[in-house]
């Protein structure tokens, strides 16, 4: 490159980088904004249900109105005008239907139930029925007569979620002696996540029909993760804590719950009501107040930092970390060896793992806090912060319960006298 | 004391800490805001698409403000997380979907004729040639800085500035051309 070259080069980067900027700054709040609206958004999912519940009985009344099988003249309000030809009329396997099973001829009509096993493929390219999603979800999880492809589908092409199939399962929920399937839906995105476990069988004319609703995340269950037959039931595993995002992994507890057919919908009928309380998660506490700094030696001020940590239950906690934040140049001047110091531009922070912390119990730590006099002369005084929580490390810590986090962090001045 | 939280990929990764920053949110943000759009307008020759990465990247950063502002440099960082959502399309849909709403282009009239022609040489240059020109140039980081942020080798990083700066200088004599022809 010529030096007429290179210095033309390094004058338009000269030129781009001064002058007016580029945009308008949209500011913290928007940015706050948009963090709230996530963390609201992960955080209600799993409380605010009521579309669902509102849709759920009238879709399985609805199914629960055709005769089982249904006369071949008779269409349900779901069912397409014209046999579907689609993946979900072609997938029917022509050796099961005709086999059928046994305890078909025990139907009333004497006919052979229709075969509701679907397969994860013909499910995933079929059209399904499907009620609204909660709020959250709504705009963005598509919802009504829901065409799949490859699994998947979206509301159109730059849709910020999608759904896809995830696990599927064959049950026989209503004991008509052919299998039905069974399906968990997950719609999601980058962050959020809504799972709910349908159940779908097929009318007389093959086409896909979606019984009802199994569960979903709601109430305390705040994530699914597989499903599985068990007898006639839908067996689902659920968990009291969505990972990830800010949530320490481990956090969760795991359960296995079952929802069976009751001829109208799905009623949870095995496994536990609901969790015990979360091991991991219990109400921890910090307070301290200010520190006098006092003239020490070699021109050293030096006071002692007294911070009080509690665990007020209902858990022991097993890894309890107390981070301190001291601005510069105030330092402890004596780490103890089960802190670790970290220093950056503008404060030092000391993570400091303490050992288990029985439920009702407290604590007392004392660090010596020192600072030089040239540079924190008498009269100083700037704030330090502590944070108790349970975790390891840089590593997220364990949630806490509903509304217990606001004394999670102690603040107070140091001063120099 | 590096963290990874859950949620983020690898290429998420905290990149080691390099300089200076601040320790209120509003003054971090106020200090970095315009010179990190200025780097992603850049590498995406986009105003808005530059302006969405930076403002995810420091939505991102608040979430997690506490841990953050220990570093010695949060703006890297940021940056770091700008470019990958630039880079990636998903990222970049999701970014502009939550941030949309948040422009005010009525305040500013947008990029000058002289950054658009450098901005737009630059969007032609192979990925790697043009993010090392642009942390190099416009972000000011040194070789080393950048060798250690891409996880290469010094050398790697003067040979992707070596051929970005010929390729440039060549786009850049192309848009003349082009301009004195219309």
């Amino acid at each position: 490159m010529s030096e007429f070259d290179a210095r033309r080069l390094d004058d338009a980067f000269a030129t781009f980088r001064s002058g007016e900027p580029l945009v308008a700054a949209p500011g913290v709040s928007a940015a706050q904004a948009v963090h709230r609206r996530r963390r609201t958004t992960r955080i209600v999912v799993a409380g605010v249900a009521a579309a669902v519940l509102v849709a759920t009985p009238v879709l399985a009344a609805q199914r629960h109105a055709d005769p089982v099988p249904p006369p071949p003249a008779t269409q349900s309000p779901d069912t397409p005008p014209t046999p579907v030809p689609s993946p979900s009329a072609s997938g029917v396997n022509p050796s099961a239907s005709a086999t059928g099973s046994p305890q078909a001829t025990g139907s009333p009509t004497g006919t052979t139930a229709p075969d509701g096993q679907i397969s994860k493929q013909v499910l995933g390219n079929a059209t399904l029925r499907l009620p609204g999603w909660p709020e959250g979800f709504a705009g963005e999880c598509p919802s009504g007569r829901v065409r799949f492809a490859d699994g998947k589908a979206q509301l159109s092409v730059g849709s910020e979620l999608s759904i896809r199939i995830g696990d599927v399962v064959h049950v026989d929920v209503d004991d008509d002696g052919a299998k039905e399937t069974a399906a968990s839906l997950v719609c999601s995105g980058v962050e959020m996540t809504h799972v709910r476990v349908f159940a779908f069988d097929r009318d007389g004319t093959g086409s896909i029909v979606t019984m009802g609703l199994v569960t979903e995340m709601k109430g305390d269950i705040a994530f699914i993760g597989a499903i599985r037959p068990q007898g006639r039931a839908v067996q689902v595993e659920v968990l009291d804590y969505l990972e990830g995002e800010g949530v320490a992994g481990g956090t969760a507890q795991h359960q296995w719950r079952s929802w069976s057919w009751n001829g109208k919908r799905f009623t949870q009928t095995g496994g536990p009501a609901s969790f015990p309380p979360n091991p991991r998660v219990t109400d921890l506490s910090v307070s301290g107040g200010d520190v006098q700094l006092t003239p020490a030696d070699a021109g050293q001020s030096a006071g002692t930092l007294t911070l009080v940590v509690r665990n007020k239950g209902p858990q022991r906690a097993e890894q309890p970390r107390l981070l301190v934040r001291l601005p510069k140049p105030f330092v402890v001047s004596s780490v103890p060896s089960y802190c670790t110091p970290f220093v950056s531009r503008a404060e030092t922070s000391y993570t400091c793992q303490l050992s288990p912390l029985s439920a009702g119990a407290e604590r007392t730590i004392r660090l010596p806090v020192s600072a030089p006099r040239s540079s924190a002369p008498a009269g100083t005084s700037v704030e330090y912060s502590a944070e108790f929580d349970w975790g390891v490390g840089d590593t997220p810590g364990f949630p806490e319960p509903a509304g217990t986090k606001a004394d999670n962090r102690a603040r107070g001045n140091l001063v120099v006298g | 004391m590096r963290q990874h939280h859950p949620g983020e990929t690898d290429a998420e990764l905290v990149p080691p800490p390099t300089g200076g920053g601040g320790d209120s949110f509003e003054d971090f943000y106020a200090a970095n805001f315009h010179p990190l759009t200025l780097q992603l307008y850049a590498y995406t020759a986009d105003a808005n698409q530059a302006q969405d990465a930076v403002q995810e990247a420091f939505t991102r950063a608040w979430q997690r403000w506490d841990r953050l502002v220990r570093y010695d440099n949060p703006a890297a960082w940021v940056r770091h997380v700008a470019l990958n959502v630039a880079r990636n399309r998903w990222r970049r849909l999701r970014a502009a979907r939550a941030h949309a709403r948040f422009h005010r282009d009525e305040v500013v009239a947008g990029p000058g004729p002289d950054r658009v022609a450098l901005a737009r040489a630059l969007a032609g240059l192979p990925e790697r040639q043009r993010r090392a020109l642009v942390l190099f140039h416009v972000a000011d980081l040194g070789i080393e800085e950048i060798a250690g942020q891409e996880g290469v080798a010094a050398g790697t990083v003067k040979s992707w500035l070596h051929r970005g700066r010929q390729a440039l200088a060549a786009a850049l004599d192309d848009s003349t051309m082009e301009e004195r022809h219309v």
